[in-house]
C-alpha cells in the first residue's frame, strides 16, 4: 500500500473543547416586575422604564430536574409590551423571583 | 436527407478474431449467460443474440465460449468513429458496429463514395463494412443490413417505399408484442403495412404502429443526431509481469494517474471522474469508474480517491495492462473554501491575532459557541461560549 501523501506526517492531534470552562449561553437576567393577584406580570421594567403589558401572548410552564437538590420549576410569560416590543420571561416558582430569558 | 449507414456485422465477433490468432477460423460464441455475438457459422446453426448460452453451446458444440469484453469492443468503435468523421462532418452511433453518415451538403456521388468508404476501413481496420445509402435512417440501415459485407446498396431518392416493400417487418424497431401481433394478421412484409390506410393501422397499434407504418413506407425524418466526443486524457501502461497483488497494481496506477495529471493535454483543466482501466491475464477486461466528489486539480486528491475505490473493487485476475483515463475536463481554476477550512489565509490571520493577543493580555479571549444539551427545556442550558485557541 502506498501512503497518501498527505497523511505523511500523521493526522494531527486536535485537543477537545473543554465546556466545563465554558459560560452558558441566554442566562436569565433579573427583571423587576409588577403583577396581579394572581401572579400574572402587569408592568415590568427595562432599562429603568416602566412598561405595561398590553397582552400576555403565551404562557407556560416546565419542571425538571426535580431529583436536584435545586429543582427547576418556572412559569414563562411571552408578552406583549405597549410599546409593542414582545418580551420573554419567567417566574422561578422555587424562590418567586422574576427573570427575562429569551426560549 | 441522405443518410449512409456502416453496418460491421459480428462487430464483436471480428474484434476478437483481430485480437486472438488462435480462435481466428474457430466457431465463436461471446456472452456469458446468454449470447451477446456470434459467428456467422454458429449463427448458420441457429444461434441468436440473446439466446441462452446453454442452449447455444448444445446448437454449436465445437464453438469456443469467449467472455465479453465490451469496455474493448466499444473502444475499437470509438477508433471507428473517429475514422468515419473523416468522410463526414455528422457521423451517429447506433449500438455496436452501426454508424449513420450525413451526406448533406456533402459533394460526393454516392456510389463512389461507398465503395471508397468500405475499402479504406478495411485497409485500416481490417473490418469488412456493408453500406447503405438512402433518404433516411432507417431505410439506409435496411439497405446496410441486406447487402453482403464489402457491398453497397443506393436507394435512389422517392425509391424507399418500393426497396422496403419486400423486406420481412423482421427490420421494423417494433417491440416482440408488436411484431407477434403482426405475424397473427398476416402482415409479412413492410408493403403489406403500406398498403394499409394509416388510420386504419394506427388505430390497431397506437403511436407505435404509426411510426411503423412511415417508416415501412420510407418516411423517416428522425433526424441525425451527431456523436458528443468527450476530450479525454488518457495514459496507458503496459506492465513488464503480469501484476498479481494489489500493491503492484496500485503502484502501476499511482504512476498512471500521476501521468495523467501532468500531461500537457490537460492544459490545467480539473477532472471530475476518472475511469481506470485493466487488461485481464486469459482475456477479459476489468474497468473502474471513480467519480470525484468535486472536480479535481491535484494529482494527490484524485490519487486517494481513486486507491480507495480500487481498494474496495480489485481487479478479480492478475493484469497484464493498465490505463487511466480522465474524464469530465472542466475550466475550473479555483474553488471557494470555507472561511476556518484548513490552512488558509484568514485562518493563520486568526492564529496571529490569538498568539499576539496572548502575549499582550495572558489570555486569547477567542472564544466559540458549542451545542451542550440541545434538547434542553431550560434555556442556558444549552449552548455555552467556550474558549478556543486555534493553534491546537
Amino acid at each position: 500500500m502506498v501512503a497518501h501523501p498527505r497523511a505523511a506526517g500523521g493526522l494531527r492531534r486536535v485537543r477537545p473543547l473543554d465546556i466545563t470552562q465554558g459560560r452558558p449561553l441566554n442566562r436569565p437576567r433579573p427583571l423587576r416586575v409588577e403583577d396581579n393577584e394572581d401572579g400574572r406580570p402587569t408592568a415590568v421594567y427595562l432599562s429603568g422604564h416602566r412598561l405595561a403589558v398590553e397582552a400576555v401572548l403565551e404562557t407556560w410552564r416546565i419542571d425538571d430536574e426535580w431529583w436536584r437538590e435545586r429543582a427547576v420549576s418556572r412559569v414563562y410569560f411571552s408578552l406583549l409590551l405597549e410599546d409593542g416590543r414582545t418580551v420573554t420571561m419567567y417566574r422561578d416558582l422555587v424562590t418567586g423571583r422574576w427573570w427575562r430569558q429569551d426560549y | 436527407m441522405l443518410v449512409a449507414c456502416v453496418h460491421i456485422p459480428r462487430f464483436a465477433v471480428e474484434v476478437e478474431r483481430q485480437r486472438r490468432k488462435d480462435v481466428a477460423t474457430r466457431l465463436i460464441l461471446i456472452g456469458d449467460a446468454t449470447v451477446f455475438d456470434c459467428s456467422l457459422g454458429a449463427e448458420a446453426s441457429g444461434v441468436r443474440q440473446g439466446l441462452r448460452m446453454s442452449e447455444a453451446i448444445g446448437l454449436c458444440h465445437r464453438a469456443v465460449v469467449l467472455p465479453p469484453d465490451l469496455p474493448h469492443y466499444q473502444r475499437r468503435f470509438d477508433d471507428v468513429l473517429d475514422f468515419l468523421e473523416g468522410f463526414s462532418p455528422m457521423v451517429e452511433a447506433d449500438g455496436l458496429g452501426t454508424a449513420y453518415l450525413s451526406l448533406d451538403g456533402l459533394s460526393v456521388e454516392p456510389e463512389p463514395f461507398a465503395d471508397g468508404l468500405i475499402a479504406s476501413l478495411h485497409r485500416r481496420f481490417g473490418f469488412m463494412a456493408a453500406m447503405g445509402i438512402g433518404g433516411g435512417k432507417f431505410t439506409a440501415r435496411v439497405a446496410a443490413q441486406t447487402r453482403r459485407p464489402g457491398l453497397a446498396k443506393i436507394v435512389p431518392p422517392g425509391e424507399e417505399a418500393s426497396f422496403l416493400a419486400p423486406l420481412p417487418v423482421d427490420h421494423l424497431p417494433v417491440s416482440d408484442a408488436m411484431r407477434w401481433r403482426l405475424g397473427l394478421l398476416g402482415l409479412h412484409t413492410m408493403g403489406d403495412i403500406a398498403r394499409l390506410p394509416l388510420g386504419a393501422f394506427q388505430s390497431q397499434f397506437g403511436p407505435e404502429g404509426g411510426r411503423c407504418w412511415e417508416l415501412a413506407g420510407g418516411i423517416d425524418n428522425e433526424p441525425l443526431v451527431p456523436r458528443v466526443k468527450e476530450e479525454t486524457v488518457i495514459r496507458r501502461l503496459q506492465l513488464a509481469a503480469r501484476a498479481v497483488t494489489l500493491e503492484a497494481i496500485l503502484v502501476g496506477v499511482e504512476r498512471l494517474v500521476y501521468a495523467a495529471y501532468l500531461s500537457p493535454d490537460r492544459r490545467g483543466r480539473w477532472a471530475r471522474k476518472a475511469v481506470v482501466r485493466a487488461a485481464l491475464d486469459f482475456g477479459g477486461t476489468w474497468e473502474l469508474a471513480v467519480p470525484f466528489r468535486e472536480a479535481l486539480a491535484d494529482p494527490r486528491d484524485a490519487w486517494f480517491a481513486v486507491k480507495n475505490a480500487i481498494a474496495r473493487h480489485p481487479p478479480e485476475r492478475p493484469v497484464e495492462e493498465l490505463e487511466v483515463e480522465l474524464v469530465g475536463l472542466s475550466a475550473e481554476s479555483g474553488k471557494q473554501a470555507g472561511m476556518l477550512e484548513g490552512k488558509g489565509k484568514l485562518w493563520r490571520q486568526v492564529e496571529e491575532a490569538a498568539r499576539q493577543l496572548r502575549a499582550q493580555q495572558g489570555r486569547a479571549h477567542i472564544g466559540k459557541v458549542v451545542e451542550v444539551e440541545p434538547w434542553s427545556r431550560i434555556p442556558e442550558r444549552r449552548g455555552a461560549f467556550v474558549e478556543f485557541d486555534p493553534s491546537t
